[in-house]
């Protein structure tokens, strides 16, 4: 309760923070509950393509004639899965390798940390897209899986170097003692004291990984189909927005919703920070 | 049988340095503020050439501060605020950069505490040696000899020459640190060295070495000493000379047997040295002192330690008590020891 | 410090060979095995022996398309040590390298220079940012740079091109250089190549110049507060050598560390800008071969942009130790990335920087 009661008076402080959550939050709302509020079709409704914005279409029109704004709302549901799904993956694997290797040491700590080397030289951009042309696919879980393939690395390491620091503390001496079950230690020792870096990391992640993907779906790496950010800037590109400017609201509206949503993670993470990190609440 | 912790170390100390001894270092109305809070209010005091001068009191009385304006050092936002501090008759106060950049290390040299890291991580300290040569040529025109006498205090200090100079700081221990940190802050052959702490972080081996190494220097050298501590045990093994310090103001000065020895004494003094445990005597004999040392922000009107001194009267919660010292100049600052002397004995 | 060496060589050669093999089964192991597909194809077309069929699909993928996939492996990497990634698909007969080979200068340029521009702004704006943080500079310029650090680079690219390129016809926005120029070192060129390049680099550096100004700031703010800055001035040393090696020095020193490991992701980063202006640097190829199914030269260009990257990681770790001489203490063995992070050492930023 204290830790709630603290990270509000840190949001409250940091106004940008405090902005940043409420923006996270409406975005997840509408992911959740956009479908029952927006519709989109593929097919030309009638309408009439690159309205400038009015009260029946707030953001316009794109070039079939739909709504951009009931296109970005659909949208915001696939990208967010991917985001948060790759995220997971990306803290799961990380903190488990990080942890596990930490604690261990030894022969397997080095094994575990050569292997992790090799993910974390690998150029990630160029390999994901390399692998997302291969499979072609639209689950977004699958999408997700791949664009976490090397981004685990660089946390894993992160969460190492602090679990070998506490390895050699004195509560993980006192938990031994007491012949406390290694998952024990690694879960409720380690973890909670790593607990705060991998907050943070968790919502960078996401930032990475809505990064990612958009940019998979605008070089059209990924296929297109279905309504999401990415594929909208991409439809956008080949219907010719670059070259005139009535379509200037269709093209930037999906560029202002990514903006948005990840300038709000950076600046909430920041809250985070200042949560876990007292030192830096003298800003 | 004498059970007094700290005084039994010191059946027979002498001490104090003669009254002939010139003045080489002087703190006069000396005041440092940080915004509206007075760090250090209204200190004097003399230190004499040959000295080791102790300036002892708790956490943040105020004692690292006036030490740190020794050097014209004082963190910023803190200024002087008040008085001048002169050095072989200088004002140190009104220096600029430049001449204070002289000053340091070649005139008054300071060694921080040990657990500061004194040492650029990524310098050899030999280079860094180097760059304290290189930044007073006069001292030592030739750098060969410099470097010579360096590794000649280094073997003062009882550390090898050659593992210290090409070496980095995360080679060293701690005690090691501050060995060479002493060797370092000597080597221009300053006439004032002052210490922070030196034995606070240490282990009990290496506080009985630096302690050693201090007296072997001052014996060789002639430098005059002055060393910060709240530890009265290191007081009574090295000062000849004490200052005590509470909330920023003086409260006793003196020489180490009219501290620990006269009976005319500051009660707040008189509690430290009741406050100081002992291997030996009895344990109903430590008394720590109740109360807490007010806060900057929230000083009490009149005497800083009225709250928490048993002989507390009308006239302390009024008027701050001055210091009145007697005819040998052991000084106190309270109404009720210092009752029965006039302000016509009073000499600072 | 030998020890230190014949380390990073192994590990550097372990990880070629690891993308190697990733190469090689992502090509046959995938949904949609690409090699079966271009015979399908082929034979399809018709008019053509099975003889034949399996030449082209050789001489392609530099590996026999059928036989034990062990032997095929061994072909495989055998070829590619000796520098030879089969040809291109759509442009058969012109080997796989070659056309890498052309594209790696643009890309080096590109980013290079890029990366120069934004790590010395950042340079600059950081010491400013840590040396006066309450100035109204400092707000403002932290503000913008935190907004910035956040925005997607392609998102900065498309703004650009729209802005600058289209409406208002400043900049070029395809090709390395103008059709007219001769290339060589002669100065219609050289400028015709620097005003191609213009906006592209103008893209990256937006972009990225916050990340190292918020990093510099951060490295400059931990030093001026430290112990041996202090001690240094209480030595006498001057203004001029305290801010030199003392300030300076120490906090370049993990800024040395992130720019030194930003040069391996530059090959893996120009992706997106060098596609979007059609700059055909290595990110570009990458890409057109996606769009073209052209997958031998994909898997070359990902290879190579691999091996890049694992060069310059190793060419690092070489100077480094002569920059910061406590990484070769065994007792303080820092990693890399155990170094302040600046934007680029956190999970998910790493596939941002990517």
């Amino acid at each position: 309760m204290e830790f709630l009661k603290d990270f509000w008076r840190i949001l409250r402080e940091d106004k940008p923070a405090l902005v940043g959550g409420v923006v996270i939050l409406v975005y997840v709302l509408v992911a959740i509950f956009g479908h029952f509020f927006a519709h989109v079709s593929d097919l030309p409704s009638g309408g009439q393509a690159y309205l400038g914005p009015s009260l029946d279409h707030p953001l316009g029109t794109d070039f079939l004639g739909n709504d951009t704004l009931s296109e970005i709302v659909i949208g915001t549901r696939p990208v967010m899965i991917v985001g948060v799904v790759s995220a997971v993956i990306v803290i799961f694997v990380g903190v488990v390798v990080g942890l596990f290797s930490g604690y261990v040491g030894g022969f397997l700590d080095g094994l575990i940390m050569r292997i992790t080397d090799i993910f974390l030289t690998i150029p990630g951009l160029p390999l994901i897209i390399v692998i997302a042309s291969i499979i072609h696919t639209t689950n977004p879980f699958v999408l997700a899986i791949i664009l976490s393939v090397t981004a685990w690395a660089g946390l894993a390491r992160a969460v190492r170097a602090q679990a070998l620091s506490l390895r050699t503390s004195d509560f993980i001496d006192a938990a031994k003692v007491q012949n406390l079950p290694l998952t024990n230690l690694i879960g409720r020792q380690l973890l909670p004291n790593v607990g705060p870096y991998v907050a943070i990391s968790f919502l960078l992640a996401v930032t990475g990984a809505i990064y990612a993907q958009v940019g998979l779906f605008v070089l059209g790496v990924a296929p297109v189909s279905g309504t999401n950010w990415g594929i909208m800037i991409n439809l956008a590109m080949n219907q010719g927005a670059l070259y005139t400017s009535r379509s200037m609201l269709y093209l930037f509206a999906p560029m202002a919703a990514i903006v948005l949503l990840q300038v709000a993670l950076v600046y909430f993470s920041r809250a985070l920070d200042k949560l876990f990190n007292p030192r830096l609440r003298v800003q | 049988m004498n059970t007094h912790p700290v005084t039994a170390l010191h059946a027979d100390a002498s001490g104090g340095t003669r009254q002939t001894a010139p003045t080489i270092l002087e703190v006069d109305e000396v005041s440092v503020e940080f915004g509206r809070l007075r760090a250090v209010d209204t200190v004097s005091l003399t230190v004499r050439e040959g000295d080791i001068y102790a300036l002892a009191g708790e956490s943040g009385c105020g004692k690292s501060t006036l030490a740190y304006s020794l050097l014209g050092m004082v963190p910023p936002p803190g200024v002087v605020a008040t008085g001048q501090i002169r050095y072989r008759g200088r004002n140190l106060t009104t220096m600029d950069r430049r001449e204070l950049d002289q000053l340091r290390a070649a005139e008054v040299s300071m060694v921080f505490q040990a657990a500061m890291n004194a040492f650029n991580p990524v310098i050899t300290i030999g280079t860094q040696v180097e760059h304290v040569l290189e930044a007073h040529p006069d001292s030592f025109p030739n750098r060969r000899e410099g470097r010579e006498y360096f590794e000649y205090l280094l073997r003062l200090v009882r550390l090898d020459p050659q593992t210290v100079w090409n070496g980095y700081e995360s080679r060293l221990s701690g005690g090691m640190k501050q060995r060479v940190a002493i060797a370092l802050a000597l080597l221009l052959r300053p006439s004032v060295l002052v210490l922070d702490e030196p034995t606070t972080a240490l282990d009990i081996l290496n506080q009985r070495l630096v302690i050693d190494i201090l007296n072997d220097l001052h014996e060789k050298l002639g430098v005059t000493i002055i060393f910060i501590t709240h530890d009265l045990a290191l007081v009574a093994e090295l000062a000849n000379r004490v200052a005590v310090m509470y909330a920023g103001r003086l409260v006793e000065t003196g020489t180490i047997d009219e501290i620990f020895y006269d009976e005319r004494r500051h009660p707040y003094v008189s509690a430290l040295i009741r406050a100081v445990p002992s291997v030996t005597a009895d344990t109903s004999l430590i008394k720590p002192i109740a109360g807490r040392v007010p806060s900057l922000a929230e000083l009490p009107k009149g005497c800083r330690f009225a709250p928490r001194c048993a002989l507390a009267e009308e006239i302390c919660q009024e008027i701050d008590p001055p210091l009145l010292a007697d005819a040998s100049g052991h000084g106190i600052a309270c109404h009720v020891v210092n009752a029965g002397m006039t302000t016509k004995g009073a000499v600072r | 410090m030998l020890g230190y060496l014949a380390r990073r060589v192994l590990m550097a050669l372990v990880t070629i060979y690891v993308v190697v093999t990733i190469s090689f089964y992502m090509v046959r192991l995938m949904p949609g095995n690409p090699m079966q597909y271009l015979e399908a194809q082929l034979q399809q077309q018709g008019g053509v022996s099975p003889d034949q069929i399996r030449q082209q699909v050789e001489a392609i993928y530099g590996v026999m398309p059928s036989g034990p996939l062990w032997k095929q492996y061994l072909t495989y990497v055998g070829n590619v040590f000796r520098g030879d990634f089969g040809d291109s698909m759509l442009n058969p007969g012109q080997g796989v390298l070659s056309i890498i080979a052309s594209a790696l200068p643009w890309t080096v340029i590109l980013v290079g220079i890029s990366l120069i521009i934004s790590f010395v702004i950042g340079l600059v704006i950081g010491t400013i940012l840590a040396a006066y943080p309450d100035s109204t500079f400092s707000k403002v310029m932290t503000g913008v740079v935190s907004f910035l650090s956040a925005v997607p680079n392609y998102l900065i690219a498309i703004v650009l091109i729209y802005l600058l390129a289209d409406l208002n016809h400043l900049f070029p926005i395809t090709g390395a250089y103008s059709n007219n120029t001769e290339p060589g070192f002669n100065l219609p060129f050289i400028g015709s190549v620097l005003y191609h390049a213009a906006l592209p680099m103008a893209a990256y550096v937006i972009v990225s110049f916050g990340a190292w100004s918020l990093a510099m700031k951060g490295s400059v703010t931990t030093v001026l507060g430290a112990d041996y800055v202090r001690a240094a001035e209480a030595r006498g040393l001057g203004g001029r050598r305290v801010t030199q090696t003392y300030i300076g020095r120490n906090a370049m020193l993990p800024m040395i560390t992130n720019l030194a490991v930003s040069v391996g992701y530059m090959f893996g980063g120009s992706v997106f800008i060098e596609t979007y202006f059609s700059y055909p640097g290595l990110g570009f190829r990458l890409i057109s071969a996606v769009n073209s199914r052209d997958y031998s030269l994909m898997m070359g260009c990902f290879i190579l942009i691999t091996i890049a990257v694992v060069v310059s990681n190793f060419v690092v770790d070489l100077i480094y130790p002569v920059v910061d001489p406590r990484i070769l203490k065994p007792a303080s063995r820092k990693s890399r990335l155990t170094a302040p992070p600046p934007q680029a050492e956190l999970p998910g930023a790493e596939a941002m920087n990517a």
